[in-house]
């Protein structure tokens, strides 16, 4: 990667970012303002040549959040209606990832404080949960179940009616 | 890091600059020594459910009231997500009144209402929602909406005892919309849980949907920002009160309370900008100092109208209603009472009819 401008001051500064397994990425600066950690990390005056490092964050989802923000820092004000609604298939195809990306999304979109992303893989997650039985999530998310055979009976039975499909008291059943 | 900062000197700055990343770091749940750790493995896989318990219950918020009970059959974790489960709806669905086939792909089927007899139907919506009830009092509700007008045969303590367990400081959002059948026994909304030691000081929105509702001279709510009032037995004065005493309200509406006829609020709404009064069919006066006050939409242009002065409303939307004047009248009265209109809709179906 090329060497980030030191240049304070300047607003199209690239800012630099160093994975937990210690690879360089760069993005402008108004795309790591989306994350609330690396902007008080920039107003802090912390980034410099040798990035900042994120710990926590592998190559992978980092390559994915520095994607996110730079495509949504470009887009950020005075939308039209058609590049917003190209921004919106951005995202769609965006987090169209497997389960293992997606855990690394929803944690390191936390971590950083990239509001936008986060509620889009939380959304993602949740629409992935909707609709499936127990035992279909537990193999969609690699789920042990962890309840003894008395505490699941007692956990099912109190949420039955979520289960039903119809079941009217009378008829029907 | 800090030998690698730019900013010479100023040791005292550099540690209050960092104490605030920290800080930040601490806000977001992370343990703030991770920042300064040498590099990590990548993160292990983990399964759902092991992930912070924080992001899981963010991810169950986002699950309507039904899939987030059922998933709290898949582990524990997804079970404490479901203890807290801040968002109750109760709706035909959630009370089994709609039928709705597990899989991916859902679909909706409305359930015959013959397949229920005599009060059946409401003895199955009121278990359901006792138990879930039950498991959430004292978590910290955030929004509780009953919809419960296919259910007129409730009774009114029932409701009033869910009211009462879940409605305690913290709420935000209440709604409660019941039968508008005739025959039924109509429901008096609590006042008490609107007092300040229930949900009264935190309560943003208040959607109430055929019912009474008569508060105290003393109630307000003022934390409220959003009130919609529809087929309410209200008069003008108990309302007048309590918007008295609601001062942050920003957003008002009305519609079909046949109770009030004089509207009249004594204190200035500092915060007002959306009223909306229809379908009142007793209303002869409409009278609020509201400055800040910018849509305006009404029904009837019978009714005397004083929205203080100066007069800030640029939208107006007029919906005449059996008056035969009604666009005369937008054309040579409202240009004097609301000088500063930008926008004017007018409809008035009588008068196009003719």
């Amino acid at each position: 990667m090329a060497a980030a401008t030191d240049d304070a001051g300047d607003s199209n500064e690239m800012i630099r970012v160093v994975s937990s397994d210690g690879e360089h990425f760069e993005m402008p600066e108004a795309a790591a303002n989306l994350s609330l950690v690396l902007r008080h990390m920039i107003e802090d005056d912390c980034a410099d040549a040798a990035g900042i490092p994120l710990a926590v964050v592998a190559a992978k989802p980092l390559a994915k959040i520095v994607d996110y923000c730079t495509k949504h820092a470009a887009k950020s004000s005075g939308l039209t209606i058609e590049e917003a609604e190209e921004l919106k298939r951005f995202d769609a195809e965006f987090i169209e990832v497997d389960t293992d990306m997606l855990y690394d999304l929803l944690v390191a979109a936390d971590f950083m404080g990239v509001e936008g992303l986060s509620k889009l893989a939380v959304q993602r997650t949740a629409d992935l949960i909707k609709g499936k039985t127990p035992e279909q999530n537990r193999e969609t998310f690699g789920i042990v179940n962890d309840f003894t055979p008395e505490e699941e009976e007692e956990i099912c039975k109190e949420n039955e009616w979520a289960f039903q499909i119809t079941k009217p008291p009378s008829r029907l059943c | 890091m800090d030998g690698k900062r730019k900013r010479p000197g100023g040791t005292m700055e550099t540690r209050a600059t960092k104490c605030r990343t920290m800080q930040l770091l601490h806000e977001l749940g992370t343990s703030a020594k991770i920042i300064d750790a040498p590099y990590v493995e990548i993160m292990p896989e983990l399964p759902l459910d092991k992930l912070p318990e924080d992001i899981l219950r963010h991810i169950c918020s986002f699950m309507p009231l039904k899939d987030a009970a059922r998933a709290a059959c898949v582990s524990h974790g997804f079970l404490r997500c479901w203890r807290h489960y801040p968002i109750l709806i109760f709706n035909s669905e959630t009370l089994g009144l709609i039928k709705r086939k597990l899989g991916l792909d859902a679909e909706e089927v409305p359930l015959y209402e013959s397949a229920f007899r005599g009060n059946d139907k409401e003895s199955h919506a009121v278990s359901k929602i006792d138990h879930i009830i039950k498991n959430h009092s004292g978590i910290g509700v955030k929004v509780l909406k009953l919809r419960l007008f296919p259910c007129p045969k409730i009774s009114g303590a029932v409701i009033d005892r869910w009211l009462e367990t879940v409605i305690k400081p913290g709420i935000k959002e209440l709604s409660l919309e019941m039968s508008s059948c005739k025959k039924r026994t109509e429901y008096n909304f609590p006042c008490s849980v609107l007092s300040n030691k229930a949900g009264g000081g935190t309560i943003q929105s208040l959607f109430l949907y055929s019912c009474a509702f008569h508060p105290t001279v003393t109630l307000g709510c003022n934390s409220l920002t959003s009130l919609h009032l529809c087929e309410v037995h209200i008069c003008g004065e108990e309302l007048g009160q309590f918007l008295s005493n609601s001062f942050a309200l920003e957003r008002l509406v009305i519609s079909d309370c046949n109770d009030i006829i004089q509207f009249k609020v004594p204190c200035r709404m500092q915060q007002l900008k959306y009223l909306e009064v229809t379908k009142c069919q007793m209303l002869q006066v409409i009278e609020i100092d509201a400055p800040k006050l910018s849509t305006f939409i009404y029904w009837d242009v019978g009714v005397q109208i004083s929205l203080g002065d100066p007069l800030q409303v640029k939208y107006i939307r007029l919906m005449g209603y059996k008056q035969p004047n009604t666009v005369c009248y937008a054309r040579t009265e409202l240009p004097s009472i609301m000088p500063n209109v930008e926008s004017l809709i007018v409809s008035s179906t009588d008068e196009v009819k003719q």
